[in-house]
């Protein structure tokens, strides 16, 4: 040294050591550590070593520590892979799935037993190297010794070596659990911890998800195959519950939630959505089955399956129709068999009782059986479906559907309720008639032909006035009422103006009655009880049948004429004697019977009341003297001779009247009753030709209201397009009936030609004239 | 002469007006001397035979359809009638010198017009609605409809006013060249063979007789129809009986009675 300067001489700093004695720090730090590995650190100073590593870092030895201690760490991991998880690996054998379960365990225990070793170790190495990590590893850009010993832990025990048999065996004990075994939950939990810990993305979502899935998919395709081939409907259906519920506890329990949705789709993919169909539609068993054995769970569990998948629900909603339309068809089927032989016998001649009453029956059968068909699918769609509207939607289409494919359905309703409005029900409360009507309103909904429907409502209503029949006015106004709520105020405007007619006659009857008590005349007319009908309001026609009446009769008709016109002058009064009945005393041989007939029925008796006994009247001396029409004429004489009650005896006798036979009166009658009531044979039902007849005037009264409806419309718009104004007069006439297009437009042509629309210069629209 | 100039105030248009004045008065003299030769005792109009005989001069049939546009342009309020008003108008807005001569070289013009310009047809066979059916009537019976069909409809597919219109074109379309109209391959569309189809078809299904309506629309149908029916679109507004016919003609066609 040249310059030598002892007093102010700066000591370098001490050495603690050289290159060499760094060394022997490190070999001291490297034994510590390898105690820490050896779980040997009851010896060990921790000021000590954390001043190795302090002194090591300080002495810009950071390298050669930072790598040593790694180097450590990894020679350690490779040992503890030796040593304990690879003596671990599952023998492969197969057998025993428990056997085999416990295998499996025992290498996803060590796994995680090595790991707990290591987090163990890496901790204290992370508390030792803190001030290496503090000024270090910043500085030289590497991983913190903490993450550094994640990854080598990754490198060293999750390497091929290891990972792989790792992820088989947990893919063996998924699937092991899946078929039915218990395994070890805790164990696979543990170690799919730690491969969601490790890396990012996690070794889970990078190397166990995918092998899940995959597996998940070929073991559900086979399921799949497997359960329809050996399971019927119910059982599919709730294995595959069940797969759900498992398969979701599974990623609750021992995967994560987070893949959860990935098997679920691959649940529906592979159970669900291709089996929809054949499922559906398994014989005995399916959709079909279920209903027909009520079994509502098993439909729920159907829908909450299906309506997992997109295309579920459409299916169900399809098969829901197919039954519904199946099972209308076969009503209709049903009720065809037993109506079948009225079109054979052509223009239909009233067949006696029995077959009017099976037609009656028929009809009331449909509408019963329509109404146990929709009862049972409420019941479906409210238990199984929880009133879910899109089901409800398809069902009420297909009973629109087959309701209205049978064309007699309007009338075979509106029998239907007659049946329940009339007097004499057997053994129903007015309660539970009310709940039937309920229920026909909501089959009344689907028919689309409402206005065929008022007619012969309107026809019913008007037999059940006349006659006396109804059971009370309370239920025909109370079903009025209901009618009213579903098709709105003009529909039952004439109904309405029936009833009114009623109680106004009942009034006028009275005075009158008191009117004739009144007369000082001594030549009383006989007594008369009228019902006076505005014309509009009732379906029978103005020129009804007439008859020629006795004078006795005439005289009765027209002193009620000039006292009713006295009161209300302008009025124009047409007697329908087709509607009326009366009673009158008949003596026979044994006694005097009390006999209510038709109006008719009277005045023919009222002949024989001039002829001697046992003289004939020949079919037509009868038919000139009353002039009643063939019809009605053998319609009452068969009442009259041919029914229960023999009135009069044919010659020769048989059950049906014709034009060649004669009658006398039957002096010989006896019956235990005093009164009796002589029913018309009547066919309920209306015959082909009433129908034809009905259909006329039904077509008649649509063209009127789509004239009425189009000239509204057009007087409210001025110009309307073709298509629009089509579509507008469809949906305005919808509540009473289904117009075709092509019928609108005859109608618009119509008007056209009469000058109230004109079609514009575009040929595609009209104009309003006013 | 004075006048006019007073009133044109400039002579080259005093004179062109003084001269087309005395010429109208010319053209007028010369029509009504026609006029008085053919007219109805008595009355103020040509009649029925007043026409045959006309004709006969003219040289055309008296069921030349060129009639049907000598009788629009003259206003001719039905067959056989001929006003003395509407007889002046019409020949002078003819371009006519008002003789027999001069009327025989505007007849083929005439012609010519109806069969080629759509327009034209249209006015004329609108006209022709009115014109043939009877007083008060709504509808024209079938067999007069037909008639009238059978002078106007062959003759407006021949001269090309009645030419296939494809729906992608507008009717703005210049339907003189339709025959060279196919470089898209576009259909040939109604076949002339079709117009006894309608005349059968008609008398087939009978009823009261031709709407105004459909009188009117047949024309624009012709026009866009192809020769399959095929496009026919039965909601759309086209009137009923058109409807109908196309369902015949299509049931005709698959039965492969061709036309």
């Amino acid at each position: 040294m040249a310059l030598r300067k002892p007093k102010t001489k700066i000591k370098p700093p001490r050495k603690h050591g050289t290159d060499q004695s760094m060394q022997d720090t490190w070999a001291a730090l490297a034994r510590a550590i390898q105690e820490i590995h050896n779980h040997n650190t009851s010896k060990l100073s921790f000021e000590e070593n954390f001043r190795y590593a302090y002194n090591l870092v300080l002495h810009k030895h950071g390298e050669m520590l930072y790598k040593g201690v790694r180097d450590l760490i990894a020679k350690n991991l490779d040992r503890l892979a030796k040593e304990q998880i690879i003596p671990a690996f599952p023998s492969g054998a197969e057998g025993d799935p428990t056997l085999r379960s416990q295998q499996g365990e025992r290498l996803l225990k060590s796994f995680r037993r090595v790991w707990d070793d290591h987090i163990d170790s890496m901790s204290k190495l992370r508390d030792l190297l803190k001030y290496m990590d503090r000024s270090y590893t910043p500085h030289a850009q590497v991983p913190q010794i903490w993450d550094a010993g994640l990854d080598l832990f990754i490198q060293h025990i999750l390497g091929p070596t290891i990972a792989e048999p790792l992820i088989a065996t947990i893919l063996a004990q998924i699937r092991i659990e899946r078929d039915g075994y218990t395994i070890n939950r805790s164990a696979v939990k543990s170690c799919v911890e730690v491969l969601l810990l490790l890396d990012h993305p996690s070794i889970y979502k990078k190397k166990l998800e995918p092998a899940v899935l995959q597996e998940s998919t070929s073991f559900y395709r086979e399921e799949g195959q497997k359960l329809l081939e050996t399971c019927d409907a119910p059982e599919f259906l709730r294995r595959v519950s069940s797969r759900l519920e498992s398969e979701e506890s599974r990623c609750a329990h021992y995967l994560t939630p987070m893949t959860h949705p990935q098997l679920r789709a691959i649940l529906e993919d592979n159970l669900i959505t291709p089996n929809l169909g054949t499922v559906l539609d398994m014989p005995n068993s399916g959709l079909e089955a279920m209903i027909d054995g009520e079994k509502y769970d098993q439909i729920a569990t159907l829908y909450k399956l299906y309506s997992m998948v997109p295309l579920g629900l459409p299916i169900i909603r399809k098969g829901l129709k197919t039954s519904v339309e199946r099972r209308g068809k076969e009503v209709n089927e049903v009720n065809q068999d037993e109506d079948a032989d009225e079109g054979e016998e052509g223009p239909a001649k009233p067949k006696g009782k029995e077959k009017a009453l099976a037609q009656a029956n028929a009809a009331l059968k449909w509408v019963q059986d329509v109404l146990n068909l929709k009862d049972k699918f409420d019941r479906v769609q409210k238990q199984s479906f929880k009133d879910e509207i899109s089901v409800q939607t398809a069902l009420n289409e297909a009973f629109e559907s087959f309701i209205n494919r049978n064309p007699k359905a309007p009338e075979f309703i509106s029998l239907f309720v007659d049946e329940h409005l009339k007097k004499g029900l057997k053994g129903k409360t007015e309660d539970e008639v009310d709940v039937v009507l309920d229920k026909t309103i909501t089959v009344f909904r689907f028919i689309t032909e409402k206005d065929v429907f008022e007619r012969y409502y309107k026809t019913h209503l008007a037999k059940r006035l006349l006659n006396g029949r109804s059971v009370s006015d309370d239920a025909e106004r109370g079903m009025l009422a209901k009618l009213k709520l579903e098709c709105g105020y003009q529909f039952t405007q004439k109904l309405e103006g029936m009833f009114n007619d009623m109680r106004v006659s009942a009034d006028i009857t009275a005075s009158y009655r008191k009117h004739i008590d009144d007369l000082v005349d001594v030549d009383r007319p006989i007594e008369l009880s009228v019902t006076v009908m505005t014309s509009t309001f009732w379906p029978m026609t103005h020129s009804g049948s007439s008859c020629i009446m006795p004078i006795r009769m005439t005289q009765a008709c027209q002193v009620f004429e000039r006292y009713y016109l006295s009161k209300h002058s302008g009025r124009r009064l047409t007697w329908q004697p087709a509607l009326g009945n009366a009673d009158v005393k008949v003596a026979f041989k044994a006694r005097t019977h009390e006999l209510n007939v038709s109006t008719f029925a009277l005045v023919i008796l009222l002949l024989f009341e001039d002829v001697e006994d046992g003289e004939r009247l020949s079919y037509n001396e009868i038919k000139d003297a009353v002039q009643i029409p063939d019809p009605e004429l053998q319609r009452n004489l068969q009442s009259l001779a041919c029914a229960k009650f023999k009135i009069l005896k044919k010659h020769p006798p048989s059950r049906d009247v014709s034009t060649t036979d004669a009658f006398t009166f039957n002096n010989d009658f006896t019956a235990n009753l005093q009164r009796i009531k002589i029913g018309l044979v009547a066919s309920k039902t209306e015959t082909t030709e009433e129908r034809q007849d009905t259909r006329n005037k039904i077509d008649e009264e649509r063209r009127h209201q789509t004239e009425a409806c189009i000239v509204r419309i057009m007087k409210d718009r001025k110009t309307m397009a073709h298509n629009e104004l089509i579509n507008e007069v469809t949906r305005q006439l919808a509540t009473r009936f289904q117009p075709n297009p092509i019928d609108i437009k005859k109608r618009i042509e119509s008007l056209i030609e009469r000058e109230y629309l004109e079609r514009r210069e575009d040929r595609k629209s009209y104009n309003y004239l006013a | 002469a004075v006048k006019f100039i007073q009133k044109y105030k400039r002579v080259d248009l005093a004179i062109d007006a003084f001269y087309s004045n005395s010429n109208t008065q010319q053209i007028t003299n010369n029509l009504n001397a026609v006029f008085d030769r053919y007219k109805e005792k008595g009355g103020d109009s040509i009649g029925i035979d007043g026409t045959v005989a006309l004709c006969n001069d003219l040289g055309v049939n008296p069921e030349d359809v060129v009639l049907l546009a000598i009788a629009y342009e003259l206003k001719s309020p039905g067959v056989g009638e001929w006003p003395r008003k509407g007889w002046q108008e019409g020949w002078k807005n003819l371009g006519c010198d008002g003789t027999i001569e001069g009327m025989k070289t505007i007849l083929p013009k005439q012609r010519q017009k109806l069969g080629k310009d759509s327009a034209y047809f249209n006015k004329v066979y609108s006209y022709t609605f009115d014109f043939a059916k009877s007083e008060g009537q709504r509808s024209l019976g079938i067999e007069t409809a037909c008639a009238f069909w059978a002078l106007l409809l062959p003759h407006g597919l021949e001269g090309g006013a009645l030419g296939h219109v494809t729906p992608a074109n507008d009717d703005s379309e210049d339907d003189d060249d339709q025959d060279m109209e196919n470089p898209d391959g576009s259909d040939s569309g109604w076949s002339p063979a079709y117009v006894d189809w309608w005349f059968e078809f008609l008398n087939e299904k009978g009823g009261k007789g031709i709407s105004k309506d459909t009188w009117a629309m047949l024309p624009e149908f012709i026009r866009s129809i192809d020769s399959k029916f095929e496009t026919h679109d039965l909601e759309a507004a086209w009137p009923s009986t058109i409807d109908d016919f196309v369902e015949w003609a299509k049931a005709r066609l698959a039965s492969g009675t061709a036309p």
